[in-house]
C-alpha cells in the first residue's frame, strides 16, 4: 500500500472538506485522507498532517459490517435498558396497563436518539481532531476511512429526526410535563456533541449523560407508555443513570491522558486523576444504595437488588484495575471502556430478569 | 552516516567533547563507564544541542557543557536500563552490570546524574537545570510505565506514545529547548524547539520499532517481544488482527528457542508500513518547525540543513 503525507492548513476550506469527505483530489488522483498529526503553535504552526492512500488501495469491509460498527451496538443498552426496565417493572411486575402502541414508539424513538448520539459524536470528535486514527474512542469507522463524516452526519441527523417523528404521537394534549421531558431529551442529544454548546466537551457532559439515560428517560418512558409515573420510576432512573455515568467515567479514565492533551473537559479531567479513581467507586456505590433504598421504600422488588449484587465481582475487578494502575497512562486502564460497557449490560440484564421473575 | 552532514565546527565540537569524569575517590567508575555506556556512542543528543545552538545563534563553547550533560544523562539511563533489562551486551560489548555488578551499574548511573547536577549548577542557568530535572523525572516515569507493561498484550497507542515521549523524546526535547534558553528566547520559542525534539524522538522510537522486526538488523528479530513488550508495530498487527492477541500473549517475554511466530509476513509488512507512515507524519511536523526556526535572524543555514538531513535519514533508515 503506497501511503504519503499531506499537510493542510488549519481552518482552511480544503481541510474542512478533507475532514468531511475523507477524500481529496491530489496529483490527478482520488486519495483517502486520514488526519494523523496536528502541528499547532503560536509561532507559525497551524497545519494538520494527513496520511493519504489511493482510494483504490484502501480495503473496506462490506456496508453492513461498517454500519454495525458505526452504531456501536454495545452502547445502545445505555438508553434501551432503562426504558425496558420501566416497561417490565411497571407493566409486567406491577400490572399497570400500557399503551402498546406508545411502548413501541418509545422504544424506537429512544433507540433512534441513541443512534443519533453515537453517530453525531463520532463525526464531531473527528472534525475536532479528537478521534484520530489509532486513538481510543469512537466506533473506528471514520478513523479507518470506511465511511465519510458527511455521510455519517446525515445518518445521525436522520435518526434524530426520526426519533422526533416517532415521539410526536406520544405527546398528549395538555401533557406539558411530557413535552418538557421530550424537549430535554431531544435538545440534549442535539447539543451533546454538536452545536454551540457541545455539552460533551464540558465537565457538565457527564451529568447530562446521567440525566438523559437516567431519571429523564425512565420518568419520561413511564409517562409516555402508562400515562403516569411514581417514585420507583425515578429511583430506577437514578440507578441506571449512575451506572451509565460510571460506564462513561470508566472510558474517561482510559482516555484521561489523551483528553488532557487535546484540551477536552470532562468530569474526570475536572476533578483530576486521583479523585477520579475514587469517584468510580462512589458512582457504583451510589447506584447500589439508590436501588437498595428503592427496594425498601420505592416499590422496587427486593429480588432486583439481590440479583444485581451478582455484578459486584465484575465491578470490584474494574475498580481494582484503576487502583493497580500507576497513573492515567498505565496499561491496566486499557480495558476500562469495554469492561465498563460490559458491566452496564450485565447490570441491565440482571435488573430486567429481576423484574420478570415473580417470586 | 549522520555525522558526515554536519557543519565543520559542529563536527569538531562533537569530536572534542570531553566525556571524562575524573572521579578522584573511585577512579574505577571512570574506567568502567568509559568502557561501557560512554564508549563510542553516536553522541546524537550532543549533536542536537550543538546544531540547535547554531540555529539560535549560541556559541558552541556555551553549549558544550550542556551537550556533555545530555550525553551523561543518556549514559546513566542506559546503565540503569541494562540492569532493569538484565542485558549482557550493548553495542556488541559487555554491559556495565555484566562487567561488574548490578549494584555498581546503578551507582555508576547515579554518579553520572550527580556529576551533571554539580556541573550545571556551577553555570547558574536555573531554568535549564529545572528543565533537566523534569526531564529526568520523565525518563524515570517512562521506564516505570514500560516496566508495568511487560508481558501485557493489551496496550493502546496513547500508552506507547507516552512511553516514547518520556523515555526517548524527553531528553532530545531538552537538548533542543536548552539552545533556545541559552539564546535568551521567550517561552514560546523554547516550547517550539522542544516540540521539534519531541517529534524527532517519537519518530526515532517508531522507526526503531520497525527495525526491531528486521531480520538483517543488529539485534535479534523481535527483541521487544522477547523482552515482553508490545511496540508500535506489534500494536498495529494486533489492531488489524485481534485474534493474534492470545498467541502473542503466550510468547511475550517467553519466546521459545524454536518459535512459530503467530503473524503472517503480510501482517508484519502492513504494520511496519503503517508505523513508518506515522513516523513520517511526526517528521513532517518536525520539518514544519524547522521551517519556522530557519527564519531566526542568527540561524546557521548549515545547521538547518544538517537537521533536515537528520529528518531524511530517519525517514529512510532501514537498519
Amino acid at each position: 500500500m503506497s501511503q504519503k503525507i499531506l499537510s493542510l492548513r488549519q481552518n482552511s476550506a480544503e481541510l474542512r472538506a478533507a475532514l468531511l469527505d475523507g477524500t481529496l483530489r491530489w496529483e490527478n488522483q482520488l486519495w483517502s485522507v486520514l488526519p494523523r498529526e496536528v502541528a499547532s503553535h503560536p509561532i507559525g504552526l497551524e497545519s494538520v498532517i494527513f496520511e493519504v492512500t489511493p482510494t483504490s488501495q484502501l480495503e473496506k469491509p462490506n456496508t453492513w459490517r461498517v454500519a454495525l460498527q458505526a452504531i456501536r451496538p454495545m452502547g445502545l443498552g445505555l438508553a434501551l435498558a432503562p426504558v425496558l426496565a420501566v416497561l417490565v417493572s411497571d407493566g409486567w411486575s406491577r400490572g399497570w396497563i400500557p399503551s402498546h402502541r406508545d411502548a413501541v414508539l418509545v422504544i424506537f424513538s429512544i433507540l433512534c436518539l441513541q443512534l443519533a448520539v453515537h453517530l453525531l459524536n463520532d463525526v464531531e470528535d473527528h472534525l475536532r481532531l479528537v478521534d484520530r486514527p489509532g486513538m481510543v474512542g469512537g466506533s473506528g469507522v471514520l478513523q479507518r476511512g470506511w465511511v465519510s463524516a458527511r455521510v455519517l452526519r446525515v445518518w445521525g441527523w436522520a435518526f434524530w429526526g426520526l426519533a422526533i417523528a416517532l415521539g410526536l404521537p406520544l405527546l398528549e394534549l395538555g401533557s406539558g410535563f411530557l413535552v418538557f421531558l421530550g424537549l430535554v431529551g431531544v435538545f440534549g442529544v442535539a447539543q451533546f456533541s454538536s452545536g454551540p454548546w457541545a455539552l460533551r466537551y464540558r465537565a457538565v457532559g457527564d451529568f447530562i449523560v446521567f440525566l438523559l439515560t437516567g431519571p429523564v428517560l425512565t420518568v419520561g418512558a413511564a409517562q409516555a407508555v402508562f400515562h403516569r409515573w411514581d417514585l420507583s420510576d425515578f429511583v430506577l432512573g437514578f440507578f441506571f443513570g449512575l451506572t451509565s455515568w460510571a460506564s462513561f467515567h470508566s472510558k474517561h479514565l482510559q482516555t484521561f491522558e489523551a483528553d488532557r492533551q487535546s484540551g477536552a473537559s470532562n468530569w474526570a479531567i475536572w476533578i483530576g486523576y486521583k479523585r477520579s479513581r475514587y469517584f468510580l467507586l462512589v458512582l457504583y456505590a451510589m447506584a447500589y444504595v439508590s436501588l437498595g433504598l428503592g427496594s425498601i421504600w420505592g416499590g422496587i422488588p427486593l429480588r432486583v437488588f439481590q440479583l444485581v449484587i451478582l455484578c459486584v465481582p465484575l465491578i470490584y475487578r474494574q475498580v481494582l484495575r484503576v487502583y493497580q494502575a500507576s497513573g492515567p497512562v498505565s496499561v491496566h486502564l486499557c480495558q476500562m471502556r469495554t469492561q465498563g460497557l460490559k458491566i452496564q449490560i450485565f447490570l441491565s440484564l440482571l435488573a430486567l430478569i429481576g423484574f420478570f421473575l415473580k417470586f | 552516516m549522520v555525522l558526515d552532514w554536519l557543519p565543520k565546527e559542529t563536527k569538531r565540537a562533537i569530536e572534542s567533547l570531553d566525556l571524562g569524569l575524573n572521579v578522584y575517590s573511585v577512579p574505577e567508575i571512570d574506567i568502567l563507564l568509559s568502557k561501557t555506556v560512554l564508549f563510542r556512542g553516536k553522541k546524537f543528543r550532543p549533536t542536537l544541542c550543538f546544531l540547535m545552538g547554531q540555529i539560535f545563534g549560541v556559541e558552541l563553547d556555551r553549549v558544550q557543557p550542556y551537550a556533555r550533560a545530555a550525553e551523561f544523562v543518556h549514559a546513566a539511563t542506559l546503565a540503569h536500563d541494562d540492569v532493569i533489562d538484565e542485558s549482557p551486551t550493548r553495542r556488541h560489548r559487555p554491559t556495565l552490570n555484566a562487567r561488574s555488578s548490578n549494584a555498581r551499574a546503578v551507582l555508576a548511573g547515579d554518579l553520572l546524574l550527580a556529576r551533571v547536577m554539580a556541573e550545571l549548577s556551577n553555570l547558574g542557568e536555573i531554568e535549564i537545570i529545572a528543565d533537566l530535572a523534569n526531564t529526568v523525572e520523565e525518563l524515570v516515569s517512562g521506564e516505570w510505565l514500560q516496566l508495568e507493561a511487560r508481558k501485557v498484550g493489551r496496550v493502546n497507542r496513547i500508552h506507547l506514545e507516552t512511553v516514547a515521549k518520556k523515555k526517548t523524546a524527553s531528553l532530545m526535547s531538552w537538548c533542543c529547548g536548552t539552545a533556545a534558553r541559552l539564546a535568551g528566547k521567550d517561552q514560546s520559542w523554547v516550547d517550539l524547539a522542544r516540540q521539534f525534539g519531541e517529534c524527532l524522538g517519537i519518530a526515532f522510537q517508531m522507526i526503531d520499532d520497525v527495525i526491531d522486526y528486521d531480520l538483517k538488523g543488529e539485534k535479534p528479530f523481535a527483541q521487544d517481544v522477547r523482552e515482553g513488550l508490545v511496540n508500535f508495530v506489534t500494536l498495529e498487527m494486533l489492531e488489524a488482527r485481534p485474534s493474534l492477541l492470545e498467541p502473542l500473549q503466550q510468547i511475550l517475554g517467553a519466546v521459545p528457542a524454536s518459535v512459530l511466530w503467530p503473524w503472517e509476513p503480510a501482517d508484519l509488512e502492513n504494520a511496519a508500513a503503517k508505523v513508518r507512515a506515522r513516523a513520517d507524519a511526526k517528521l513532517e511536523v518536525a520539518g514544519q518547525i524547522l521551517d519556522q526556526l530557519s527564519q531566526l535572524p542568527n540561524s546557521s543555514l548549515e545547521s538547518v540543513q544538517a537537521l533536515r538531513s537528520i529528518l531524511v535519514y530517519l525517514r529512510e533508515r532501514v537498519r
